[in-house]
């Protein structure tokens, strides 16, 4: 375990850094970084991810309050509706064939990348 | 209309979310700038403040079935939130547009990691 601390402190402030800029939750780094880098199984990365974004979340959301980013209105019709489709996209979570929506959800960010830069 | 757009937006983001694990922000913050034409600040901020609770939600459902590694959760914290908080604080230097050019590069890099190195079975998440 001690050995490894160096790669806690620097994936926290990986996933950190590229959350507060990004404006993104850290779990598409903390995920592969915890499988990779400390041999966490796919579920425990998953939740151990989630924790972690709690306080990430937090302190950036603040910045950006102070900041008067932040769309209240949008913040509660997002946040409740990506509730519900969480808790239901983790039931289906056995039944949907992940790797292809892994494909889907690759190109669909790649397409979206070059959209924003064009547009 | 445009709250109809937002639900729609967090229905699907959470959807995916929970099949793989990630992907709330990266798809809400496009459709939010794409569709609602909101700023790419608010945007993340939007995205951000909404994380707050569905990190909060799934992190405990995580908890309660013994998938949380608390240990690893307390080394990451401390650098994890001043990270956040330099992010944070880096964006509010830019300007949008250069801020949605950053966003569009790491869509970019995220999608072709996952198209080139996707591999089979069913996922929590990608590794």
């Amino acid at each position: 375990m001690k050995s490894k601390l160096i790669w806690y402190v620097a994936t926290g402030a990986i996933a950190g850094l590229v959350a507060g800029f990004l404006g993104i939750g850290g779990g598409i780094l903390l995920v592969p970084l915890m499988v990779g880098l400390m041999g966490l199984t796919q579920h425990k990365a998953h939740g151990t991810s989630l924790a972690v974004i709690i306080p990430i979340a937090i302190i950036s959301a603040i910045v950006y309050a102070l900041r008067h980013q932040i769309d209240w209105i949008l913040v509660a019709a997002i946040g409740s509706a990506s509730v519900v489709g969480a808790i239901t996209g983790a039931k289906l979570m056995m039944k949907v064939p992940a790797h292809k929506l892994r494909q889907l959800f690759g190109a669909y960010t790649v397409a979206i990348g070059i959209l924003l830069l064009v547009r | 209309m445009h709250i109809v757009i937002a639900v729609a937006v967090g229905l699907v983001a959470g959807v995916i979310s929970g099949v793989l694990g990630v992907g709330g922000g990266t798809i809400s913050i496009p459709a939010m700038v794409l569709l609602l034409g909101v700023e790419q600040h608010t945007a993340q901020g939007v995205s951000l403040a909404a994380m707050m609770f569905t990190a909060l939600v799934g992190a405990f459902i995580h908890y309660r079935q013994g998938n949380v590694k608390l240990s690893a959760v307390f080394l990451m914290i401390p650098s994890a939130v001043a990270f956040s908080f330099l992010g944070a604080w880096a964006a509010g230097q830019v300007t949008a547009e250069w801020l949605t050019r950053a966003f569009a590069i790491f869509l970019l890099l995220i999608g072709c990691r996952m198209l080139l190195f996707n591999r089979g079975g069913q996922g929590v998440s990608i590794s």
